[in-house]
């Protein structure tokens, strides 16, 4: 034993081992006892209940042992050629790499390391008996053996433990990237000491705090990040957790401030992590999600809800929710009130106190809506409490959940319905006095047509036969006698005169029938068919253009000759006669105070004149029929020649009016709308 | 100037004082004709067809208010009948109006005339009526 190298452990575990006697023994059990020495093996490890034996249940010994053959011949000749540490090294290469057949990588167990171990050495112990009654070498041999053993466990302990080093990095790993990747907030919070345990990465993003950064607020961290009004709230339910069962999950939204200074909105998801040896909670585990967007809509939602329900009110408008089937009807709060219900009452209580002449129609309508998912607009008279009511009800029928409704909404127009048709009444009214006037102004000027009509025929008789009389008889009459007979014959006369111009004054209303002329073109009508007197008096009427507008052309031919044989005729004696004719276009804001009708644009038309004039009390006084200003003997005719142009005028729907100053001259002016 | 052929002058008016001043006024110089008075057209569509009378010995002096067919109607019914149209018929009304003339023309009417205010009108009027009724006789 001279030479004999042995190894001690420590030394081996650092340095190649090199055994003495360990290669020939190997060698020995190789040639000699190889199946033997893995049937002892298995025996063994069956005897012990190796874990590792459940992946080769469905295997019989023999199969395992033909199957294991190769892997203990190859073990045996590395020892045999001394290159165990190879050996060593190899096959937990193959364990780490998971190439291990049947076995996984992390099917080993800790128990298979230890039983391995104490199979391995009591199997190639067995056979040394066989090899060498040498007690020394024995000896040697047992501890060559141990010391392999004792390396080749050591080194299959590190990799065991690194394997699992490995899993936990790999599981941690994971667990660290879920929980970054996890939309809100991961954290495990403890509650013994008001500290984060863990928060995940996001937390950096959304406060702008370092993990390091909050750990310092210490005790005063929730304090620090939580709303005010969301504190109290929350510690409560914190203190809820002693009694909550592990598997719960506590759901609360609460504000927290985020880097800005803004505090948003999270629902917290929370569940005890971790308890004390009491059973107490000392941990919670939680997720809070960002409901900012969702809050604050529900907030805005809730805002406009109560914004629509008090405008309801405002508006004494009510919506409802009719269920078909149920006959439950949902409604908003004023719909109490305008039908004078008390909370949970039904459908039919308001059936009840409807006019039962509207029910026909109410049914009909809503049965026809249901039918043809249509829309129903109604307005019916509800008594209750002996005050009625006038409900306009609008609805539409369609599904909801797959059930038939009836969605509306009602309102309260017993005021306006009563204004509404205070104001038919005196619509119908007005339209009816309108009626009457018209037929009473229809009448009038029909009147005024027949009567001076029929009047004409007795007048005509007093003036012919007054004429013959006077004819025949007039040397049989004194003088007296003739001056009587004339004035009756002028005076019949003068009123044949005055009852055609009343004629004609009556027939201008009405006539509409209006062309659109050139007023110059009118103008000198008017004068050509008065030349004579415009000659006699040496008048001088003067014009610019004058426009084309919509007028009845005979009228304006009238008006315009009336107001100037109105200017000839009381003109001045020893001044020529002047007459300006001007025209303009005037606003509405310019005309208003004349009562005249609404219209864009207005032509206005003056005459002015160098005559006599007038004093301008007399200004309204000059339109009326057969008014004068003068008497008979000074100026002719029946004072109807500026009431026919009021007439005429007005027929347009204009206005006309004069000022003037005694001696100073007068001016006409018209408006008419365009 | 006195005719001895029997020319008939028909006065269709429902004024009695009317129809007789006429005839005076026709009268005054001395326009001798038969005068046949009518109170209404009837009267005279039922004459002329009891009565056929030489289109050109006839004159008819037609008011156009009367009760019964106006006067509208006659003058219508008168030139819508073949051997009634050529008689002359002279519309002489109360009335002034334009419509009234231009209907009275369409309708044939040979000449439009309204009713003067004195008696001495009246007198030119028939007066050259009936100086130009006779031109061609």
């Amino acid at each position: 034993m001279e030479d004999a190298v042995i190894n001690n452990p420590k030394e081996g575990l650092e340095g190649k081992l090199i055994f003495k006697h360990f290669p020939n023994y190997a060698k020995h059990i190789r040639d000699n006892y190889i199946i033997p020495y893995i049937r002892e093996q298995l025996t063994l490890a069956r005897q012990v209940n190796m874990p590792l034996l459940n992946f080769f249940q469905s295997m019989s010994e023999e199969e395992i042992i033909s199957m294991s053959i190769p892997s203990h011949t190859e073990f045996l000749t590395a020892v045999e050629e001394n290159r165990i540490d190879e050996q060593i090294e190899k096959s937990l290469k193959l364990w780490v790499d998971d190439q291990m057949g049947i076995v996984g990588r992390y099917d080993i167990k800790a128990e298979d390391l230890t039983l391995g171990s104490y199979i391995r050495k009591r199997a190639l112990s067995k056979f040394i008996t066989t090899y060498t009654y040498n007690p020394e070498e024995i000896i040697e041999l047992f501890n060559e053996i141990d010391t392999y053993s004792t390396k080749s466990n050591t080194a299959a302990a590190n990799t065991y433990i690194r394997l699992l080093k490995d899993k936990i990095n790999d599981q941690l790993y994971m667990i660290e990237k879920i929980s970054n990747t996890t939309p809100g907030l991961n954290y495990v919070f403890s509650l013994e000491n008001s500290r984060f345990i863990f928060i995940n990465k996001n937390y950096e993003q959304f406060l702008g705090h370092t993990f390091d950064e909050l750990q310092e607020l210490g005790a005063g961290i929730l304090a620090g990040i939580i709303h005010p009004d969301d504190l109290a709230h929350t510690s409560s339910i914190l203190a809820t957790f002693n009694t909550v069962n592990d598997g719960n999950v506590i759901s609360w939204d609460l504000r927290i401030k985020n880097l800005k200074g803004e505090y948003i909105w999270m629902r917290n998801y929370t569940a005890v992590f971790r308890r004390n040896s009491q059973g107490e909670p000392v941990e919670i585990i939680g997720i809070m999600l960002d409901i900012n967007a969702q809050k604050n809509t529900a907030e805005q939602l809730i805002y406009q809800e109560e914004q629509l329900l008090e405008a309801q009110e405002q508006a004494n408008m009510a919506s409802y929710e009719w269920d078909i089937e149920t006959n439950e009807l949902t409604v908003t709060p004023h719909f109490l009130k305008i039908f004078e219900l008390e909370e949970g009452f039904k459908r039919d209580e308001i059936v009840k106190f409807i006019n039962p002449e509207d029910i026909g129609t109410i049914n009909e309508t809503r049965k026809n809506a249901i039918d043809t998912n249509s829309s129903f607009n109604t307005v019916y008279r509800y008594t209750r409490n002996g005050k009625e009511k006038k409900i306009w009800s609008k609805g539409i029928a369609g599904e909801k959940n797959g059930k038939k409704v009836v969605r509306g909404t009602v309102m309260d127009v017993t005021e306006r319905e009563n204004m509404i048709e205070q104001l038919q009444d005196s619509e119908r009214s007005l339209f009816q006095k309108n009626n009457e006037l018209q037929q009473s102004n229809a009448s009038l000027e029909e009147y005024a047509y027949v009567a001076s009509h029929d009047l004409k025929e007795p007048l005509r008789k007093i003036s012919t036969f007054g004429d013959r009389l006077y004819m025949s008889q007039h040397n049989r009459l004194t003088a007296d006698g003739q001056v009587y007979l004339q004035k009756i014959i002028d005076s019949s006369r003068r009123m044949q005169v005055m009852i055609s111009d009343l004629l004609s004054v009556s027939t201008i209303t009405g006539n509409k029938n209006y062309e659109p002329v050139n007023l110059a073109d009118i103008l000198a009508e008017a004068l050509q068919s008065i030349e004579h007197k415009i000659e006699e008096k040496n008048a001088l009427v003067t014009y610019s253009d004058l426009p084309t507008v919509h007028v009845v052309p005979s009228q304006f031919r009238q008006l315009f000759q009336n107001l100037i044989n109105n200017s000839l005729k009381f003109s001045q004696e020893n001044i020529q006669p002047q007459i300006t004719v001007t025209h303009k276009y005037v606003s509405y804001g310019e005309v208003a105070g004349y009562g005249i009708v609404q219209a864009k644009r207005y032509l206005q038309l003056t005459f002015t004149d160098n005559g006599i004039g007038f004093d301008n009390i007399y200004a309204n006084k000059i339109f009326t029929i057969f008014q004068r200003l003068h008497g008979k003997q000074e100026y002719e005719g029946t004072g109807i020649g500026l009431a026919i142009c009021k007439k005429i005028v007005e027929n347009h729907s204009g206005t006309i009016y004069a000022t003037g100053a005694l001696n100073k001259g007068a001016t006409f002016t018209i408006i008419i709308p365009l | 100037m006195k005719l001895t052929k029997n020319y008939s002058v028909f006065i269709v008016d429902d004024d009695e004082d009317d129809r007789e001043s006429i005839k005076d006024a026709f009268l005054q110089n001395k326009h001798h004709y038969d005068y046949v008075f009518m109170q209404n057209g009837d009267q005279l569509l039922a004459y002329l067809v009891d009565n056929p009378i030489p289109h050109q010995d006839a004159l008819i002096l037609l008011d156009l208010n009367m009760p019964g067919k106006s006067g509208r109607d006659i003058l219508k019914e008168i030139k819508d009948t073949d051997n009634l149209k050529p008689i002359p018929v002279i519309v002489l009304t109360t009335s002034s109006s334009e419509k009234d003339k231009e209907v009275s023309y369409q309708l044939g009417a040979n000449c439009f005339v309204t009713k003067p205010d004195t008696y001495s009108d009246l007198v030119h009027i028939t007066d050259s009526i009936a100086k130009l009724w006779l031109l061609p006789k």
